[in-house]
């Protein structure tokens, strides 16, 4: 399967990899990053982040990593793998290259 | 708040078991994060609403995909899951209507129906729940108590009707609900075993 046959991904997805594509994050800092990234319009709910999280590690494109926080609980923190990171490039050049048609589309008809 | 997220604690065992143990100690830890923060009562209010509310959906999606999975790779307890998911449906039906009768017949003032019904409606109903964990133990009691309960309500029956048969038909028709619990612990008792075995 090529990353191309994943695509489009959904918009929660998307942030999801989005959001660990700089750094290894827990799933609160997840949630709350998400929520900054889309301006508020997506508040994912415990049940639906971890949902995602399962299938996500099931798919490969991203890993568990051990790890206790600073209040010594144990915290697992999720980051991308080199398959996740492939897919989200490839789904950001889906996301140029159909907002590049729709600029051009649109100065057509402007001009 | 406290009770609130051991209410979330509990209920996230609905999960499968598999998902419970790879993340439930982690979504708990969550949702405590996200009540941990400052909030205005209304946005506290918000959060377990959305919560909850998602946790249930989430729930059933997570148990029709670990049956899906299921069937591919064990059809056997893919039907134990199946019948354990009709068996708790039934056993909250059953709650719900035991507490309806207990008291219905309470506020006619049949206070001697009211006690034997309750009596043994309760048994049943302690039979059933324990079946939820212990299967053998709960079929056991719940078998036990409905067929007590077919002899008594057969007596009384009689003494009205003075025919035998109908009696027993009319009693039978009472305490079918504990048969079939009773029957579909055994069941579970049994492909449970099977599966075990198997494994």
């Amino acid at each position: 399967m090529t990353q191309a046959d994943y695509l489009p991904l959904r918009e929660a997805t998307f942030f999801i990899l989005v959001c660990l594509a700089d750094a290894p994050k827990h799933g609160y800092a997840i949630l709350k990053e998400v929520e900054a990234l889309s301006d508020g319009r997506i508040i994912l709910s415990t049940g639906t982040l971890y949902g995602a999280i399962k299938r996500l590690l099931e798919q490969g494109w991203i890993e568990r990593l051990d790890g206790n926080d600073t209040d010594g609980r144990d915290k697992k923190s999720y980051c991308l793998t080199d398959l996740g990171r492939r897919v989200l490039k490839a789904e950001s050049n889906r996301l140029a290259h159909v907002a590049m048609l729709s600029q051009q589309v649109l100065s057509r008809g402007n001009g | 708040m406290k009770t609130v997220i051991q209410l979330y604690q509990f209920l996230l065992q609905a999960y499968p078991a598999a998902f419970y143990k790879q993340f439930g100690d982690e979504m708990a830890s969550v949702f405590a994060d996200q009540l941990n923060e400052d909030r205005t009562y209304l946005e506290y209010l918000s959060v377990i609403l959305r919560e909850f509310s998602d946790l249930g959906v989430n729930i059933m999606r997570e148990q029709w995909a670990h049956y899906q999975q299921l069937r591919q790779t064990n059809p056997k307890a893919a039907q134990v899951m199946a019948t354990n998911f009709i068996y708790r449906v039934f056993t909250i039906a059953y709650a719900v209507f035991f507490l309806w009768l207990s008291y219905s017949l309470f506020q006619r003032g049949d206070f001697l129906n009211g006690l034997v019904t309750v009596v043994f409606e309760s048994i049943l109903l302690v039979g059933v729940l324990i079946g939820w964990r212990w299967r053998a133990t709960g079929a056991i009691i719940t078998l036990t108590s409905a067929v007590t309960l077919t002899v008594v309500t057969m007596a009384a029956l009689n003494a009205v009707l003075h025919n035998i048969i109908l009696s027993a038909l009319g009693a039978l028709l009472w305490t079918l609900p504990g048969f079939a619990f009773g029957i579909m612990l055994v069941l579970l008792f049994r492909n449970t075993r099977k599966i075990k075995h198997m494994a």
